[in-house]
């Protein structure tokens, strides 16, 4: 039954089972189940409980970080069949862009940062490490993101953070976008001088400053 | 002389570490961003991708230039009777923190931005102190323009100590600064016969590969003959795998790579082998300086630097803690596992893992400094010292003891150590009197005293001059800045 199947699918994630996973997935989209139900009841909903695990101290970081990557592999089968079916309507705010700026090739804060974001279940567009300026700005069009987060670890590469704000001005695009700036050569003074909307000193406190920007966390 | 020495690795399990390390470097690669020193490795024999810029060097060829690592390295002082032999096997030397951006300030005991005037405190008291052998780079100013700020570094310590200096390695750019800085203050307008006052810890950032910047910066290394740290530190779960033995070999790998490089561009360069191989704690969200873990890996570089027969820079003096408290002693303990387990040169993080700096640490870490040389002296052990004759001649019987003999103010001073300035072993009575203080309170303390009396041999003003003049020509130039490494 498909219900059955979905909170198998669901299970698998939260029981960071890659291979059940894929399995269930292929087994779930054989069957014709609606794409974007496949993502939030089956995959979301274990990455959720993965978070939550984490939260309580039951998982720590490795697991989370797993968990993200098991929830990558389940949702990159069904990622092709997504846009022939209607999006969930609050999608639209849970997009986040992500990457490491031009120059910069630390990518371990970044990770985290999207497994936390993703065990919240946000969809996270990573475009990696060295990203360009034209490639964040680009991505963030396209996707409709409603938060860049943008990640400097070399004090020589904290300036594409403040080029990265002004391109999306010139394009028209800062006031839809919320940017958040991070890494550790990063500081709270710089975020406020490049008129960044929020700083992460750490890659958690990043995700605080992430969720309370898409107003899905008021507790902080 | 008696020594401990610590082993956990077996004849075939180091075999095994070095043909693991081997293969990865033979079939993995390591990523060298330049094609000219591709080229060269290609007429040496390496396998070269120049799309991924992936080298793959040979086993043979690696052996080969390891070999040629001298095993004894002359690290100069500006003063020439501190200045250091590094032999493989012989006494162990201390160096200071290096990099910190913030101090706990002496007086209020809280963390602040670290400034050029920090810069000059830390070396002067490292100039005044015993045990600590090495000036340097330990705190990165922020009260200058920030592209400046590691040069700012330099001159502090050259003004401030005539030790042998302990820098981070940098760009093509730096080095030539750091060259003729040097040359300034040793008086010789070229290349010098006498090696550089200065040696670069070269710190490979990213799974088996090179930053461009460094490459170049080595390579201008090499040809001045600078001593070089060649350090890698992958962190098991995160830089490095989930294994600690997996991390040791990729560390052993990445060193064993920047090595060969080193030589084939500049046979017979000094170089330090200095792993940094430690674990990320899934708990702590970080990286740990001062684990079982950390201490499990130090002991396996001692053997692995022993089995290549090349010099070994070990961590050890160092803390996870934020301030200078129990954490911070117990932490300081592993100094000794990597004393004892073979390497020569121990180095020190301060407290947050080197990101803290902190005066009254340098005290300690000397005290420790003079404490684990005691152990590493070990025991002498022949007819003389087993005392036979003067047990005897004290006789069985209560009531008889040693404290008046000949034999025992013959021995004591040779035996133990009596040089100690921060420990408090008295009778409670007399610790009491003396103000009941604990041993931070003391270190305080040594720590101005030396402020107050101590004064390094200054630069002339003359030469004073010459590296202001250094320092305002670059600013004009706006130079490239070698990013530091934070996580």
């Amino acid at each position: 039954m498909s219900e059955s199947d979905l909170e198998k699918l669901s299970q698998a994630v939260a029981d960071l089972d890659q291979d059940l996973v894929e399995m269930l997935t292929r087994k779930l989209l054989d069957k014709k189940v609606e794409p974007s139900i496949i993502i939030e009841k089956g995959l979301a909903n274990g990455i959720r409980e993965v978070g939550q695990k984490y939260e309580e101290g039951k998982f720590f970081l490795a697991e989370l970080m797993y968990g993200a990557n098991v929830f990558d592999c389940g949702y990159r089968l069904v990622e092709p069949w997504l846009q022939r079916s209607t999006a969930q309507p609050d999608q639209e705010r849970r997009v986040v862009v992500l990457g490491t700026v031009a120059g910069d090739i630390h990518s371990i804060g970044k990770d985290i940062v999207k497994a936390m974001l993703m065990a919240a279940g946000l969809t996270v567009h990573d475009l990696g490490v060295d990203v360009s300026v034209g490639n964040f700005v680009n991505t963030v069009r396209d996707s409709k993101a409603r938060v860049l987060g943008a990640s400097a670890l070399l004090t020589s590469t904290i300036p594409v953070q403040q080029q990265v704000i002004e391109k999306l001005e010139e394009e028209g695009l800062r006031r839809n976008v919320k940017v958040v700036v991070g890494g550790a050569a990063t500081t709270e003074t710089w975020a406020r001088k490049i008129r960044a909307d929020a700083w992460g000193s750490t890659a958690a406190s990043g995700v605080r400053r992430i969720l309370e920007l898409l107003e899905l966390k008021g507790d902080e | 002389m008696s020594r401990p020495r610590l082993e956990l690795l077996s004849e075939r399990q180091k075999d095994l570490i070095h043909s693991s390390s081997l293969h990865l470097i033979e079939n993995c690669g390591i990523v060298i961003p330049d094609a000219r020193l591709l080229r060269l490795l290609r007429e040496h024999g390496a396998e070269i991708d120049f799309d991924t810029n992936i080298c793959k060097l040979p086993r043979p060829l690696v052996e080969e230039f390891v070999k040629k690592s001298p095993m004894k390295i002359v690290l100069n002082a500006r003063d020439s009777s501190k200045t250091v032999t590094v032999e493989k096997g012989g006494r162990p030397h201390f160096a200071p923190n290096m990099g910190a951006t913030y101090v706990n300030d002496l007086e209020t005991r809280k963390r602040r931005e670290a400034t050029f005037r920090d810069a000059e405190d830390f070396n002067r008291v490292i100039d005044g102190l015993k045990h600590v052998d090495f000036g340097g780079e330990i705190v990165v100013p922020n009260n200058v323009p920030p592209q400046l700020a590691q040069y700012y570094s330099w001159i502090a310590a050259m003004k401030n100590t005539s030790k042998h200096l302990i820098f981070y390695q940098t760009d093509y750019h730096g080095v030539t600064i750091a060259v003729e800085m040097g040359n300034i203050i040793q008086g010789t307008g070229t290349k010098a016969d006498s090696s550089p006052m200065f040696s670069f810890v070269a710190c490979l950032p990213q799974v088996l590969g090179f930053e461009r910047s460094l490459l170049a910066g080595i390579g201008e290394s090499a040809r001045n003959r600078v001593p070089l740290f060649i350090q890698s530190g992958p962190a098991s779960g995160a830089t490095g795998p989930g294994t600690l033995a997996g991390t040791l070999v990729l560390s052993n790998a990445e060193i064993l790579g920047g090595i060969t490089i080193v030589q084939i561009l500049s046979p017979g360069t000094p170089v330090v082998y200095m792993s940094y191989a430690r674990h990320f704690d899934m708990k702590a969200e970080n990286v740990s300086l001062a684990s079982p873990e950390f201490a499990l890996l130090r002991i396996c570089q001692g053997e692995l630097a022993n089995y290549y027969n090349i010099p070994s820079a070990a961590s050890g003096l160092s803390t996870d803690s934020k301030v200078l408290d129990i954490q911070a002693g117990y932490d300081k303990s592993i100094g000794l596992v990597s004393l004892i387990s073979g390497n020569e040169l121990i180095m020190s993080d301060s407290l947050d893992q080197g990101d803290i700096a902190d005066l009254a640490e340098l005290p300690i870490n000397d005290e420790l400094a003079a404490a684990y040389l005691r152990v590493w002296r070990g025991i002498e052990i022949n007819e003389e010292t087993l005392a036979i004759k003067e047990i005897t001649r004290v006789g069985s019987g209560l009531g008889h003891n040693f404290i008046s003999t000949k034999y025992t103010r013959d021995h004591f001073r040779t035996e133990t150590w009596l040089d100690y300035q921060i420990s408090e072993r008295r009778k409670w009575d007399s610790w009491n009197r003396d103000g009941g203080k604990n041993a931070e309170m003391r270190a305080i303390e040594r720590v101005k005293e030396i402020l107050k009396n101590h004064r390094p041999e200054p630069l002339p003003n003359s030469v004073l001059r010459e590296l202001e003049s250094v320092l305002s020509r670059i600013s004009g130039d706006k130079p490239s800045m070698q990013g530091t490494e934070h996580s």
